[in-house]
């Protein structure tokens, strides 16, 4: 069976300046499949700069990997013929961060609705396209007659972005990418559109790769989580595992900073230690490391590998060393059990 | 009221409000017709003390917030009220007077920090600015002395100064916004969701270094937003908007151990924690229009336990123990919001024993919308 989608060994590096480059590593030999078989939702975590946005970027064909390949159903996608490239773009479906610059103003929002269908020709004739935009857009808890013949403008954050979920729900795709899909708006409302893109996994069996830094709502839609760091993978697993017993320092350091909704608990027990630059992206050893507060002299001269904690965890930090060594193409293993 | 990270505190009661805003109005004239965006809002706040004001989108948080610096523009008007900073009456004062008041009585830290900065002007000149106005006899070194000072307040290097605001990560920026915001040392700051565009990571450094700033200057801070979590984690005093009105008032700990409004009580319900894996509980439907709000409390249409007299009446404030103060009818119905919550949590628990027990949140769907 071949994978629907998968980065194998991707690399992303990006050199700013002629004469004597800067270079940064967005994403650092990255590999992930995603099987249409068993569909999945996979939460990618980090913060800003951590490479979560480039590997969404691969997988939707918007950029091109360094080094490394991108497949689409075994075959490489700069290769695609165009019939093929005209069927990853139904199979594979984006919803933005911002649910504002998501809309050209001048039009109303059916637009987006209408295009799709048109362009590949879902609906035969205008009501069909109109009774098929109904029933997407009532899916995502909106009811059409408030939404349709609207402008952006007139809709609130939610509603637009809800729409946008539809929009992808529409063309029956394989894979929705989700970049921060909830992260502009407000945290009542999160709920809403979270539970759309869980209903299109669950009911029309969609992949969903949801990438966030919120690791509240990551723990509560996906099933494996993975967490970038400066381009690399710190830990995978199972999301409880991850979320409930993290080992990675740097896990550890994010659902430490996440203000709890409980006035009894105490936000932030461990200090948040500034990057010095002294692991730069292109560094052999642990790019954590200049911000670890259990740092040892080797991890800045070799990075971890992976150490499986748990059949369904594995952590790349020395801190993890009694546990069996993974090489790095068993992480997609180790995913697959979650 | 445990210290923590970002320093909460107390109190000492007895001293005099730095900001008290009393029956403040904003409205908007709009082709639709006039709309109240905040209704007869008054709260008060003391040196040292961190207020937050809660909302949905629409809910006015951001009209007061421009309404306390007077900086409404038509067609928005304060139509009443009084906005005092220490001694001095806010709305009583001319332009001018208000131009000068401006950052010297009261600060803001505006909400997009990539946009407050000018991206043609290194920082060093945008501090300077705001000192040079305000401040005309300090010579040239006592201002740049002044720069460096502010920046490292806030925990950036002096060479900072020499960078334009595309060099800056957003973090920075927006720590730049702060410096600029307390160079003055104004005695209230607004911050106007500060971290909104941040994650997790520097959203908690720079929710940090405001609160150590404003413990160090004793400077009172009303930070505008909607993350109850942020909330919980940084304000001591906290304020709930609906539809320009506020809904309830009062310390943290008791709003979030016993809100006395349902609005209150679904914000904070609605926020995933590590419980029930799957289950969120959203707030049904929308924030009504502001030019088509229902009749008697504006709340009823989304509120899962409204009454007959919701429709009819609108609800009047009701004063609980220790500065508590909500706007629902629920408050004169024996056992109030509480005994409402327990008792829906009794029949759900009756319907589903075995989800209840367990706590996997398979409860089927419900109208607040969980899913599993």
């Amino acid at each position: 069976m071949t994978a629907l989608l998968e980065l194998r060994n991707c690399s992303k590096v990006y050199k700013s300046g002629f004469f004597s480059p800067k270079v940064t590593v967005a994403l650092d030999d990255f590999s992930l499949i995603i099987d249409e078989a068993n569909p999945t939702i996979t939460a990618v975590v980090g913060e800003s700069g951590s490479g979560k946005s480039t590997l969404g970027s691969l997988l939707m064909g918007f950029i091109g990997p360094t080094t490394g390949q991108v497949f689409y159903r075994g075959k490489d996608m700069t290769r695609l013929s165009g019939p093929e490239r005209w069927q990853f773009r139904q199979d594979v479906q984006a919803i933005f961060q911002d649910p504002f610059a998501a809309y050209n103003p001048f039009y109303k929002v059916d637009h987006v609705l209408t295009v799709p269908i048109r362009k590949f020709g879902l609906a035969r004739n205008k009501e069909e396209a109109r009774e098929m935009m109904g029933d997407a857009l009532r899916k995502v808890g909106l009811r059409p007659e408030e939404i349709l013949d609207r402008y952006p403008h007139q809709l609130s954050g939610g509603q637009r972005q809800r729409i946008i979920v539809a929009r992808a729900m529409l063309l029956k795709p394989k894979i929705i990418v989700a970049d921060e899909p909830v992260s502009m708006v407000d945290a009542s409302l999160r709920a809403t559109i979270l539970e759309s893109i869980y209903t299109l996994h669950k009911e029309l069996g969609v992949s969903v790769l949801y990438i966030t830094h919120d690791l509240t709502t990551a723990y509560h839609v996906s099933n494996q989580i993975v967490v970038l760091y400066k381009g690399s993978v710190m830990e995978g697993g199972e999301v409880s595992n991850v979320v409930k017993q993290p080992q990675h320092p740097y896990t550890r350091l994010l659902i430490d900073s996440i203000p709890w909704p409980d006035v009894n608990l105490q936000w932030g027990k461990e200090p948040v230690i500034k990057d010095d630059g002294s692991s730069p992206t292109t560094t052999n050893g642990c790019k954590f490391a200049s911000r670890c507060p259990h740092v040892m002299p080797k991890c800045r001269e070799a990075a971890p590998t992976f150490f499986e904690v748990n059949p369904q965890q594995a952590s790349a930090c020395y801190l993890s060393e009694s546990s069996p060594a993974l090489a790095k193409s068993d992480l997609q293993r180790v995913l697959n059990k979650a | 009221m445990s210290a923590d990270s970002t320093g909460r505190s107390g109190v000492a009661s007895g001293t005099k409000p730095v900001l008290s805003v009393k029956d403040l109005c904003v409205d908007y004239y709009t082709d639709a017709g006039r709309l109240r965006a905040c209704d007869n809002v008054s709260f008060s706040l003391y040196p040292g003390q961190r207020l937050g004001l809660v909302g949905e989108s629409g809910s006015g948080k951001s009209t007061i917030a421009l309404a306390l610096m007077r900086m409404i523009k038509p067609p928005g008007r304060i139509a009443g009220g009084r906005v005092m900073v220490g001694d001095d009456d806010l709305t009583a004062m001319s332009d001018n007077e208000m131009r000068s008041a401006r950052m010297r009585l009261i600060g803001m830290v505006p909400q997009a920090a990539m946009s407050a900065l000018n991206p043609v002007i290194r920082i060093r000149a945008q501090i300077q600015d705001v000192l040079q106005v305000h401040e005309p006899n300090l010579t040239y070194s006592q201002v740049q002395a002044r720069i460096i000072e502010v920046l490292e307040a806030v925990e950036l290097r002096p060479e900072v100064a020499n960078l334009y605001p595309h060099e800056l990560s957003g973090g920075m920026k927006q720590r730049v916004c702060i410096a600029i915001a307390v160079a003055l040392r104004p005695k209230v700051i607004i911050a106007d969701e500060p971290t909104s565009a941040l994650d997790v990571i520097v959203q908690r450094q720079v929710m940090e270094t405001i609160g150590r700033i404003q413990r160090e200057m004793n400077i009172a801070v009303v930070l505008i937003g909607h993350d109850m979590g942020l909330m919980a984690q940084f304000v001591d005093h906290l304020a709930v908007m609906y539809a320009g009105k506020l809904a309830e008032i009062g310390p943290t700990p008791t709003l979030f151990a016993k809100p006395n409004h349902p609005y209150t009580h679904m914000l904070i319900s609605s926020l995933p924690t590590l419980g029930q894996k799957g289950v969120f509980r959203g707030i049904p439907g929308i924030t009504p229009s502001l030019l088509a709000l229902p009749t008697g409390c504006y709340f009823r249409t989304r509120c899962p336990y409204a009454m007959d007299v919701c429709s009819s009446e609108a609800p009047a404030q009701v004063a609980f123990d220790g500065g508590h103060v909500a706007s629902c009818h629920l408050s004169s119905v024996p056992g109030g919001l509480t005994g409402r919550v327990e008792a829906e949590r009794d029949a759900e628990a009756k319907l589903h024993p075995a989800s209840a027990e367990t706590g996997t949140g398979d409860a089927g769907p419900n109208k607040t919308g969980g899913f599993s």
